[in-house]
């Protein structure tokens, strides 16, 4: 039936649904992301809300560098959300963090707990550079041969590039 | 009642959107990814090192240096654009892009070492030209 | 016939055919409405079909046993209740088809703010359970008032049959009746400044918070079908009729369409009250209103 399934990727890409997770960030992001739903921005344009609850949503935002007490949540909150779904990781923490690089608390950037789709720099992001990264995800989630993720995408992802140097000295990187 | 003075209003006055994908003007000084000009850096690696984020690395070698820089990681904090000796580093007024591949915006560039000037002696006449 | 009049009016008009896309119709001008008064461009026209449909193509509740089937039940009962009272409206008032009464219509009415809170018990999660009891409260204060002005008007009009208290009244009782029906609708429809069951910044959605997939698509349905009942329930006692079918219709279509812009304006206009400043609201006017139609039903007695 490809009429439906056409159909289908078309309003999934005309629906996003948003969830918002700070996992440990100084809140810069979460500010700037809260703006991009302010009048002057209306993400709502595009279809996007923010929803209450993990499990109404398709898109995950996740800001900060995945801290040691967030760690578990951060992958219950992924588990939550159902298929199909892309993560976005906002901001310079969640995809690389930043400063925090190399502190006994921060487990490490996004990618290596769970597959993120859509990386938006900044520090923070200006909200219609977040604007754009959240219609981007939505564009994948509109291609309809996106298979739901597994476990498997998630158990090969190399380490963190920004540690390169202390895994070549066979260290443990970023603990 | 002046909160229906002031839905009034907003109706009058229409809506103040940026209709997607119109984004706002870059203000002056705006401070974006950090861009280096080869010719002008001599490697120094003061840049690594007031790096609040260790964005910038410096690898030398023994026949030049690598200047890499991770936009990624970058916190545009602008440190190293105000550290650097020789104004090589500069920052663009463009917003950097989203991107999908970890550290998809890395970039760097290999400078192979500069000869050294000639040595004068003292009291010579001549000038002395570095040769590059 | 009647059975043909009856399965007509359940599915086509003002049934499953017409309901389903007026209620997306509503959903959109509601949202629509609240953007403009916050000096936004809002959604595109066909956002509730667009949310619906990817709804659907996710991946539903995995629960099993009788919590999954209850939680899967609810929203279905939800949408077919609705759907049921829509056909009883009385648009065109006529004594074929369904010609229920006023009862059975406030009992199809009172049923999804049911099936809402019980949703949020089943699914055992802490929110749920949170915004469940906050809707029994406030379910409760707001429910009599309800009934009362329900009440004031069947008593006003000596009957409880909907074809003859489809032809407007005259009377103050009505009017006063109506205008305590319409300050009910934001607590039936969670509406600000009453939308403390489904508070997203205190509890995660409430009691929807464990559902996804089809079932939260019927639950936004069941949101859409709710607008348009309560609101058609309104206009329908309250509209003159002109005896033509086409004029009728258009008069309803619009009044409805006058009522879901004041309640939007009023959800943009206020915040969110706390549970206890909203049942002692509700209290207050029913308390109010109770005294008034003790004295209008000794007055009307005879």
């Amino acid at each position: 039936m490809k009429v439906l399934e056409k159909l289908l990727s078309h309003c999934r890409q005309k629906s996003p649904w948003l969830f918002h997770m700070n996992s440990g960030s100084c809140n810069g992001c979460d500010i700037e992301l809260v703006a991009s739903i302010a009048p002057r921005y209306d993400v709502e344009q595009l279809g996007i809300h923010l929803e209450g609850s993990p499990r109404h949503a398709d898109i995950l935002c996740i800001t900060g560098p995945v801290t040691y007490n967030t760690l578990e949540a951060v992958k219950t909150v992924y588990g939550q959300v159902p298929r199909p779904k892309a993560v976005v990781a906002l901001g310079s923490c969640a995809a690389s963090c930043n400063a925090f690089a190399g502190s006994p608390t921060v487990v490490g950037p996004l990618h290596r707990h769970i597959p993120v789709d859509v990386y938006v720099p900044g520090c923070p992001p200006r909200p219609d550079a977040i604007i754009e990264g959240i219609a981007k995800a939505a564009e994948l989630l509109g291609h309809s041969e996106r298979r739901p993720l597994t476990d498997e995408d998630v158990k090969d992802i190399p380490p963190c590039g920004g540690c390169e140097a202390a895994a070549a000295e066979g260290e443990e990187p970023c603990r | 009642m002046s909160i229906l003075r002031l839905l009034i209003n907003n109706i009058c006055d229409g809506s103040i959107t940026l209709p997607y994908p119109e984004r706002p003007p870059i203000q002056s000084a705006f401070r974006g990814m950090v861009q280096n000009a080869p010719e002008e850096c001599t490697g120094c690696g003061l840049c690594a090192y007031v790096c609040t984020s260790s964005a910038i690395t410096v690898q030398r070698a023994a026949d030049g240096f690598r200047w890499s820089y991770d936009p990624g990681q970058c916190t545009f904090c602008a440190r190293c654009t105000q550290r650097c000796p020789k104004g090589s580093l500069t920052m663009q007024e463009t917003r950097p892009p989203i991107y999908q591949q970890h550290g998809g915006l890395k970039q760097f560039h290999d400078v192979k070492k500069k000869k050294k000037a000639a040595v004068i002696s003292p009291g010579s006449p001549q000038p002395v030209e570095a040769t590059s | 016939m009647q059975v043909t009049t009856a399965i007509l009016r359940l599915l086509i008009f003002p049934g499953l055919f017409f309901a389903v896309p007026a209620a997306w119709l509503f959903l959109y001008i509601e949202r629509k409405t609240i953007a403009q008064m916050q000096q936004r461009i809002g959604p595109p026209l066909l956002q509730p079909f667009y949310d619906f449909v990817k709804l659907l193509g996710k991946e539903p509740l995995k629960l099993g046993g009788i919590q999954g089937l209850l939680m899967r039940a609810w929203p279905a009962f939800s949408v077919s209740v609705l759907i049921a009272a829509l056909a009883l409206i009385p648009v065109f008032p006529s004594k074929g088809g369904f010609s229920g009464d006023l009862i059975l219509l406030i009992t199809l009415l009172e049923l999804p703010s049911m099936f809402y809170m019980l949703a949020g018990f089943t699914s055992r999660s802490i929110y749920g359970k949170v915004g469940s009891m906050r809707e029994a409260s406030l379910s409760l204060s707001s429910n009599l008032l309800f009934l009362t002005a329900v009440m004031m008007i069947a008593v006003s009009a000596h009957t409880f049959r909907l074809s003859e208290l489809a032809v407007p009244a005259a009377s103050p009782a009505r009017w006063l009746g109506l205008a305590a029906i319409v300050l009910c609708i934001p607590a039936k429809l969670r509406l600000n400044p009453f939308s403390t069951s489904s508070a997203e910044q205190e509890i995660y959605s409430g009691p929807l918070t464990e559902y996804s997939g089809s079932d939260l698509a019927l639950w936004e349905l069941a949101h859409g079908l709710e607008w348009l009942a309560l609101s058609g329930f309104v206009v329908s006692l309250a509209f003159p009729r002109t005896g033509f079918k086409i004029a009728d219709a258009g008069i309803f279509a619009f009044l409805c369409i006058a009522l879901v812009v004041l309640l939007a304006t009023v959800a943009a206009a206020t915040a969110r009250f706390t549970i206890d400043r909203s049942v002692r609201f509700y209290w207050r006017w029913s308390v109010a209103l109770a005294v008034v139609f003790l004295v209008s039903a000794v007055v009307f007695k005879g």
